[in-house]
């Protein structure tokens, strides 16, 4: 009877607190978004490195697993200090798109002539996945399923949809399910300039839908003006990976309507991506083939 | 000698025993259920020829499964014996503290090889069903893993003389999970540390069981070539130094120590 009027009563404060939490929520917004900067931080973090297992976030736990998958479970680190000053540098990698560049440092097992250990040294290079020299990357096929279980633990991790759908319609030659997995994103993440764009490019390339592409494009590139705007409010901006995305989102905007025989609208989009991107040079060949094109070249 | 021998090997006998009496193998069951539904994450997400989140889903549950067990089962033996007052009777018996303890040793080192070979037997059958091919590094995993837990079983007891339960459970599953993120710090901090510093992180480094050396999930599950019969067989030498050990300390502890 007792432990009944125990159990009783925990539901009902439980109860209690849920409608509490219901009432009070609303009044206190909290802002989902993951900022550039935070994911510099997670890739590029010593402790996030050592932490790997531990780590608070089991969606920063899956994304450290993509990044191990990718090279074939060898851990590898960013330079220490000591390392840097004798001129051992990080290597980037952006060799399979712009979405899966990261920095490769050594391995975080020594070789040989580094390690000071003698023959637990030795064991640990044939026990742990070890290899000398930079790191080699494996089939990004084997990412997919951490990038699916990921977005269902961090349904705002942006960049997993981004990745995911990249590996999907690159590797995996599934272009519909690339499609859904960044429409499931675009669901959860109506602010997202970078799932947007990514979406309008797979509409162009793979799906030769130009009309689509071209709305889902238009919508990126309003998108991404605002989230500068909010980046600017919180004095953070966008990194180089979302430079070269909002890129590629006006060359693609600026193809679709050249492929519709828009070509007015073609030239003022490449000269506005320019302007937005003014590091971004493919923009300057696009206005250069969409001019030709509309005086009859 | 010989019957002390047989009388370990009765107390390893009435370990098992207990430990089916309290129904572990139940839990084993449940959580061997567990590892299959793991694994069936991938049929879930629809993703085919994908082998290497089967074997990563199945090998991970595998090792933190049998090392809390390995834990839990070491931990309990002394104190229960020792609170319940069965040990005395026990002892009032021509039976040496030594070849009881021996004896507890051994009957936990089989109860926790047992439930790693199922385990893995479980995530070899749900491997095969999937078509997925496994090396020889899945054996030697299986081998170090189970050599593991002989090692674990040895420390766990040990520290059952000096520690509560509690304290030794804690104490023994921090170890046994975070021994390669240690590891790894010192690897990392090596560099940058001077003087007694580092004369203290190596020291430390090379005195600490290094458990994460005998785990090979990592090269099965990314498909890695067998590592050389050389180093299982350093392996194995270094489970039975360090085993020896402590079973040594735990025998001495246990023959002083006021019951």
């Amino acid at each position: 009877m007792q432990k009944a009027a125990i159990g009783f009563g925990v539901l009902a404060c439980l109860s209690c607190a849920g409608f509490l939490a219901v009432i009070a929520s609303p009044h206190f917004p909290v802002d989902e978004r993951q900022k550039p900067s935070e994911f510099r931080a997670a890739r590029e973090s010593v402790t996030f490195s050592l932490l790997g297992q531990v780590r608070m976030s089991i969606g920063d736990l899956m994304w450290l697993k993509t990044l191990e998958y990718l090279h074939n479970g060898i851990i590898y680190r960013m330079p220490t200090e000591a390392e840097r000053s004798q001129g051992a540098e990080a290597h980037e990698f952006t060799g399979m798109g712009a979405g899966a560049a990261h920095v490769d440092g050594p391995t975080l097992v020594p070789g040989k002539e580094q390690d000071w250990r003698g023959v637990l040294g030795t064991l640990n290079r044939h026990i742990e996945p070890w290899r000398p020299g930079h790191a080699q990357h494996s089939d990004p096929q084997e990412l997919i399923p951490w990038y699916q279980v990921l977005v269902r633990f961090n349904p705002h991790c942006v960049q997993a949809y981004v990745n995911g759908a990249f590996f999907m319609a690159d590797f995996a030659g599934e272009p519909e399910r690339a499609r859904d997995f960044l429409l499931a994103g675009a669901d959860k993440n109506p602010w997202s300039f970078e799932i947007q764009a990514t979406l309008g490019k797979l509409y162009f390339e793979r799906f030769q839908d130009y009309e689509l592409a071209r709305d889902t494009l238009k919508s990126a590139t309003a998108l991404a003006q605002e989230e500068k705007a909010y980046l600017k409010r919180h004095e953070d901006a966008f990194d180089e990976i979302q430079e070269q995305l909002l890129g590629e989102t006006y060359l693609f905007l600026a193809r679709s309507y050249e492929e519709l025989g828009d070509y007015d609208r073609a030239v003022d989009t490449a000269e506005a991506g320019m302007k937005a991107v003014p590091g971004y040079q493919l923009l300057r060949v696009e206005e250069r083939i969409a001019t030709r094109k509309r005086d009859g070249g | 000698m010989g019957k002390q021998v047989s009388k370990s090997l009765a107390i390893a006998y009435v370990t098992g025993l207990e430990s089916v009496r309290r129904k572990d193998p139940y839990v084993v069951l449940i959580l061997a259920g567990v590892i299959v539904l793991g694994a069936g994450l991938m049929a879930q997400f629809g993703v085919e020829g994908l082998h290497k989140f089967v074997k990563d889903v199945g090998l991970t549950v595998t090792t933190l499964f049998s090392i809390v067990i390995c834990v839990t089962t070491a931990a309990r033996q002394l104190p229960t014996e020792i609170e319940n007052r069965t040990l005395y009777p026990l002892l009032g018996k021509p039976l040496s503290r030594t070849a009881f303890y021996l004896g507890k040793y051994l009957g936990v080192g089989i109860l926790s090889s047992m439930v790693v070979v199922l385990f893995f037997l479980v995530v070899r059958v749900l491997l095969a069903i999937l078509g997925i091919p496994v090396g020889t590094v899945f054996y030697q995993a299986l081998y170090l893993r189970v050599l593991s837990m002989w090692f674990i079983a040895a420390g766990v007891l040990c520290l059952s003389l000096y520690l509560t339960q509690g304290a030794n459970v804690t104490i023994s599953l921090l170890a046994c999970l975070c021994m390669q993120l240690f590891a790894h710090s010192i690897l990392y901090l090596h560099d940058t540390l001077t003087g007694i510093r580092l004369r203290l992180a190596e020291t430390v480094y090379w005195l600490a069981p290094h458990l994460e050396l005998f785990d090979l999930s990592k090269k099965v599950i990314h498909d890695w070539p067998p590592v050389p019969g050389w180093v299982i067989a350093v392996m194995t030498l270094y489970a039975i130094l360090y085993t020896g050990l402590l079973l040594g300390i735990g025998c001495l502890r246990m023959r002083r120590m006021t019951l």
